[in-house]
């Protein structure tokens, strides 16, 4: 199934701010990240630090995806 | 009120839209481009948001804060380049009693700070780099 990866800033820069993936069914926003962190070294670097979101709602790292949904891959934050 | 802009922040437009003849206080808060970080000079600074998810996040404090503080709220980020001295955020806060007016202000925006997706790139005399969080940084991809 096919979903749509957000990056931003840094992450951006490297990798473009919009990206489709074709991922197993079932897949969760871990496995993404994984396969992701593979192919670009500054989203490895970031792993941990960052939050995950799901359709603009922040969610879980486990959380099983659908076919269309938006992931992003939210680094921490410095609005203000 | 509750936006995302490029245009320079009307701060009168945002204190407006929270007077109601119940408010006895109004808090009105402006974050500014500030000209140093970290000991380093600052020229400029660029904010970029994850926009739908940045305002669906700013409304839901916007009602979290009228629902624990009975306050009317205005809420409003710039994006873009920005140079010092520029209003980045303006938050204004109208409450019947001044106490729930402070304490409802320094909430959003230090909530906005850590659950609302937007990100500033700092421009100084060593280059540019993304700020992550309070201190962390990310330098540009090469």
């Amino acid at each position: 199934m096919q979903v749509t990866v957000r990056l931003f800033g840094a992450y951006a820069q490297e990798m473009g701010d919009r990206l489709q993936v074709e991922v197993a069914p079932s897949s969760t926003p871990r496995d993404l990240f994984t396969l992701l962190a593979g192919r670009f070294t500054r989203l490895a670097q970031l792993g941990s630090h960052c939050r995950v979101a799901i359709n603009w709602e922040f969610a879980e790292w486990d959380t099983p995806l659908q076919e269309g949904d938006e992931v992003a891959f939210i680094p921490p934050v410095s609005g203000g | 009120m509750i936006a995302l802009t490029r245009e320079p922040i009307d701060v009168e437009a945002v204190r407006r839209a929270v007077e109601a003849p119940e408010h006895g206080g109004i808090v009105l808060f402006l974050g500014e481009v500030r000209n140093h970080a970290w000991g380093r000079a600052v020229h400029a600074l660029e904010y970029e948001a994850y926009e739908p998810m940045a305002l669906c996040q700013m409304e839901r404090l916007a009602q979290e804060a009228r629902e624990r503080w009975n306050a009317k709220v205005a809420f409003v980020h710039r994006l873009g380049r920005l140079e010092i001295g520029e209003v980045a955020v303006a938050i204004a806060v109208g409450t019947p009693h001044r106490a729930e007016a402070f304490e409802c202000a320094r909430w959003l925006i230090e909530t906005l700070k850590q659950e609302v997706p937007i990100w500033k790139r700092e421009f100084t005399e060593e280059g540019a780099y993304w700020v992550e969080g309070e201190g962390g940084q990310a330098d540009d991809a090469p």
